[in-house]
């Protein structure tokens, strides 16, 4: 094992917050406060959503519609599933779709991106002031507070669907926000993805931070000690979780030259490669909730070259992931999920592109908790309606949560006063497809 | 007959105590109608009021009785320190400067609070806070939706202009209900004409001139009543029904606009007086007032302004005392109610009477703001220290110590800029201040984080306080504020220390605190003693005592 930083010398040398020796911390200080609850409840399975940011064209890639004026010009191609086709550009997907569920039946409320976003993500349509979580922040909260160096819920390459002011984690808090890793500024072909303000300011040294942690503990400490209640909590913590990032062992697990120089081309070294790399890393140190996005699905224009660089993108890796969470044993206990906010215009426009539409999709889900191989609903030849098992947003959101042994019927306290089921109530998830 | 109708609405919220002499201050309708055909201004004239001071103690007398009732010892009144922060944060939106905060420790005068009072409500600074503040409570959709931040300089404009001069509120909210939409189906308004010219039409872009987010929002924000929730199923837990939802969106059932986007011109047919319901188009219901009157509309009514007039009568219980409770909550970090838009009677007021006295004081004032925020800021409630001195003082609703309180992003911003001596740019020609792309920035990481009472911290604020340019560079070797204090103290270390203490928390370091930071500037050798000025510095803008309004 490394050589503990600073960090870690000040973590276990003191109780930084509470000046107080570390055996005293562990019956009053914040280290219990990180490690309460655990082990009491929370999900059976890890969660991990690749969330196709713009709308991905289900016609093109996961509901063909072969022979049809609205199918377009790709082939459809057999995959692992017997039944089951997927776009021939898709061809290293296609050998995992033994272990996904084809939800071709998605039929949602929203076609403006911002709306559809916060409906797919929330599970419920705005109701004044209620600040609705994101799953990932539910699937945290249910998670109990964090264990250990590494967060709940991390969002990879995500920062525009986090829009500013409206917090994600909404009356949860922000102790349930995911912590955003992101592709650093510039544009170039060496951008590597980092959590931004992990390390130490230009020309500031482990001891030099080590040592003003420790006056800034010593000095807020009559402070916060004057003001007891949720908010120095909420402080502490913050602090605390945030140092601990900072620490090698945490830093690591976002390190990618870790990996050797095989697994990376296995992935390919786009920034959504790094993603899934990132996710496999992070998932396998039991990070319960990780999302990867990939956007460009806006294809109003041009869909066709689009899609098919598109599902370039997507299919290396994501086949990588697949089998790296299979070969480390760690399939069994993922729930693994593609989406986008609305799929696209089963017609093709004049300008050779789809346009927004939330009536019929498609969604999958996979991995442990799921009957893998299995298509839910259909839409017919044209592709322009459900025709059988109408999949609405909350019974999707409700079948990811039951695929993670959670109950979507559990209540919170929202910030209106007014409990809040995980999934809105009317959600009638696919339960034919969940294992029990 | 407008009385009785009032009065079953209080009878029928036992909770909302009438205020005193609220019904023998009301005018009759006729007045009103007839001082609108004049074409005389609306405001409520004021009427013979106690002094600030009186009332200031009249709130504290009946916070205390309640205390000793219960058995909780107040905390002490705040020192000079703690107090001035607080206000400077709260009356002009950011912590005072090194000099301001020495001036005020200093001052001999025994009635130097009251002055800064005074001083700071009568400040540009103070309407610009204000601006800010209900901006972000009537427009939060500029927070995610860029194209609405192109009417911001035009609204705040507004908000600072009738703040400016101190309009009162019953106006201000006249004024942005009432925002004249002169289009028709033909000829459909431009709403985005002069970019800074002060106008409230922003109000009814940002809610998609949508009938039912018009109604919803000013019930919530001006009378306490969530609605929301009835718009489309009656709620088991409200009194309100569905109906009574659709029968406030009636009032704006006119309003509509051509196109799509915020920019999209608007238009207004002020006959339309009915809405369908969203549960079942073919039913559909007229504009009836809360309190289930019929508002008479005649031919040549406008109904908005009927709205209007009645949410802000002097006879409406409602409308004070929303107002009286949400300042209180700026002020004090708790409503009587709370939430503060969240009156209904499974949430019943902490200090009913208080309430409805404070209602009645500011319905007698005309609505005066000044007033309104010289009395409060002058309660010993507002002035105790944030410091719990004893544990019964943890309910934050007994007032019997301050809260601690976040701050906006704004705030936060305005206050470290001002700590590290960062300069800010003047806002661009058609954009706010807040759309400068540092300011922006941060303030999406520190912005509203919805309506948590207490202060939250995020583990990437964390950060970014911790390891973030903004504070790398503030603290580090090209540190303005510490290369300042160098040219102006040289090697005198305790005045340094003493200047950053009064730069960033608006007091002087305690001994124990002189003796800890002295321990680490000797902690190395004598080359390093500029970096640990500048970790002293970090030290402090990291601490919860800067980060939170306390």
């Amino acid at each position: 094992m490394a050589a503990p930083t600073p960090f870690e010398r000040l973590l276990s040398r003191r109780n930084w917050l509470l000046g107080s020796t570390l055996a005293g911390a562990s019956a009053t200080g914040w280290l219990p406060l990180l490690a309460r609850d655990v082990g009491t409840k929370g999900p059976m399975r890890s969660c991990l959503v690749l969330w196709m940011n713009g709308g991905p064209s289900q016609t093109d890639t996961f509901d063909m519609k072969p022979g049809h004026a609205n199918g377009g010009p790709y082939k459809a191609i057999q995959t692992s599933a017997p039944g089951i086709e997927v776009c021939e550009h898709l061809p290293e997907v296609a050998k995992w779709m033994h272990q996904f569920a084809v939800v071709r039946s998605m039929s949602t409320r929203e076609g403006d991106h911002g709306r559809a976003t916060e409906d797919l993500r929330t599970g419920y349509r705005p109701q004044g002031p209620i600040q609705f979580p994101i799953l990932g922040s539910l699937v945290s909260n249910e998670c109990g507070p964090q264990a250990g160096d590494l967060p709940n819920y991390v969002s990879i390459l995500s920062r525009g669907l986090f829009r500013a002011g409206i917090p994600p984690a909404g009356f949860l808090g922000t102790e349930f926000a995911p912590l955003l890793v992101d592709g650093g500024g510039g544009g170039g072909a060496d951008r590597k993805l980092t959590v931004e303000n992990l390390a130490l300011s230009r020309g500031v040294s482990a001891d030099q931070s080590s040592d003003r942690l420790a006056l800034l503990g010593d000095i807020e400490k009559p402070f916060l000690e004057g003001r007891p209640g949720i908010a120095a909590e909420g402080h502490r913590t913050a602090y605390a979780r945030g140092m601990r990032l900072m620490s090698a062992r945490a830093a690591e697990a976002f390190d990618l030259d870790k990996e050797s120089p095989e697994t990376q081309a296995r992935y390919g070294t786009s920034m959504f490669s790094q993603g899934c790399l990132l996710a496999r890393r992070l998932l396998e140190r039991d990070v319960p909730f990780v999302e990867v996005s990939l956007g460009g699905w806006d294809t109003h224009y041009d869909n066709f070259d689009s899609v098919k660089n598109l599902c370039g993108t997507l299919d290396k890796p994501w086949a990588a992931l697949m089998q790296d969470l299979q070969d480390r044993g760690r399939l069994e206990s993922t729930t693994i999920v593609w989406m986008g906010e609305f799929g696209r215009t089963p017609a093709i426009n004049p300008q050779g592109g789809r346009d927004h539409y939330p009536k019929a999709w498609t969604a999958l889900i996979g991995g442990g908790g799921v009957q893998g191989g299995a298509v839910v609903g259909g839409t017919g030849a044209d592709g322009l309606t459900v025709e059988d098992r109408l999949v609405s947003t909350p019974d999707f959101l409700a079948t990811i949560l039951l695929s993670l042994g959670l109950d979507p019927q559990k209540q919170n306290l929202s910030n209106v006063g007014r409990p809040i089921r995980l999934t809105d109530p009317v959600a009638n998830p696919v339960r034919e497809i969940v294992k029990g | 007959m407008v009385r009785t109708g009032i009065a079953a609405v209080l009878l029928g919220l036992a909770l909302l105590a009438p205020p005193h002499g609220a019904l023998q201050a009301a005018e009759p309708p006729e007045a009103v109608e007839s001082q609108k055909a004049a074409g005389a201004p609306e405001a409520a004239e004021p009427q013979e009021i106690a002094e600030p001071q009186e009332v200031a103690r009249a709130i504290d007398a009946q916070l205390g009785a309640r205390l000793k009732a219960d058995g909780i010892a107040p905390a002490p009144l705040a020192d000079d320190a703690e107090f001035y922060r607080r206000l400077s944060l709260d009356l002009i939106g950011r912590i005072p400067t090194e000099d301001e905060a020495r001036a005020f420790l200093d001052a001999p005068s025994p009635r130097k609070r009251e002055a800064a009072i005074d001083r700071m409500l009568a400040s540009a600074e103070h309407t610009e806070h204000f601006a800010n503040v209900w901006r972000a409570l009537l427009i939060p959709e500029a927070e995610t939706d860029r194209q609405i931040r192109y009417f911001l300089p035009g609204f705040e404009a507004w908000l600072r202009k009738r703040r400016e001069e101190n309009a009162g509120f019953d106006r201000i909210v006249r004024e942005l209900l009432t925002v004249p939409i002169t289009g028709t189906e033909k000829q459909p308004q431009l709403v985005l004409t002069d970019l800074r010219a002060p106008n409230p039409i922003a109000f009814i872009a940002a809610k998609e001139a949508d009938p039912g987010k018009l109604a919803a929002t000013a019930t919530r924000l001006f009378l306490g009543i969530r609605l929301e929730c009835a718009q489309c199923h009656n709620h088991p837990f409200d009194r309100w029904t569905q109906e009574q939802f659709w029968n406030q969106a009636a009032f704006f059932a006119g309003v509509q606009r051509k196109g799509r986007g915020p920019f999209a011109p608007v238009l207004e047919k002020p006959e339309t007086r009915t809405i369908a319901l969203m549960s079942d188009a073919s039913k559909t219901v007229p504009a009836v007032f809360l309190d289930g009157r019929d508002p008479q509309l005649r031919e040549e009514d406008r109904p908005r302004p009927q709205l209007a007039r009645w949410m802000t009568a002097r006879e409406n219980p409602y409308f004070a005392q929303a107002t009286v409770n949400r300042v209180w909550g700026q002020l004090v970090g708790r409503g009587f109610v709370d939430p503060v838009d969240d009156f209904h009677e499974s949430n019943p007021a902490s200090h009913p009477e208080l309430l409805a006295f404070l209602a009645d004081d500011f319905n007698r004032s005309g609505f005066d703001l000044t007033r309104l925020y010289r009395v409060l800021c002058r309660t010993d409630a507002y002035q105790r220290t944030s410091r719990q001195t004893e544990a019964s003082q943890s309910d934050p609703q007994a007032f019997a110590r301050m809260s601690v309180k976040p701050m906006s992003g704004e705030q936060f911003y305005d206050s470290l800029a001002q700590a590290v001596r960062l300069e800010q740019r003047p806002p661009s020609k058609i954009m706010t201040r807040n759309e400068d792309p540092v300011r922006r920035r941060f303030l999406d990481t520190f912005g509203p984080q919805g309506d948590q009472r207490d202060p939250d911290t995020s583990v990437i604020q964390a950060l970014t306080l911790m390891n973030g340019p903004l504070i790398g560079q503030a603290t580090g070797g090209e540190s303005r504020l510490l290369s300042a204090l160098k040219t102006a103290h040289g090697d005198d270390r305790e005045r340094i220390v003493e200047s950053l203490y009064l730069a960033a928390l608006s007091r002087r370091p305690t001994e124990e605190e002189k003796v800890r930071i002295g321990r680490h500037l000797d902690g190395g050798p004598a080359e390093e003693r500029d970096r640990r000025l500048g970790d002293v510095l970090w030290t402090l803008l990291n601490s919860a005592e800067f980060r939170w309004n306390h």
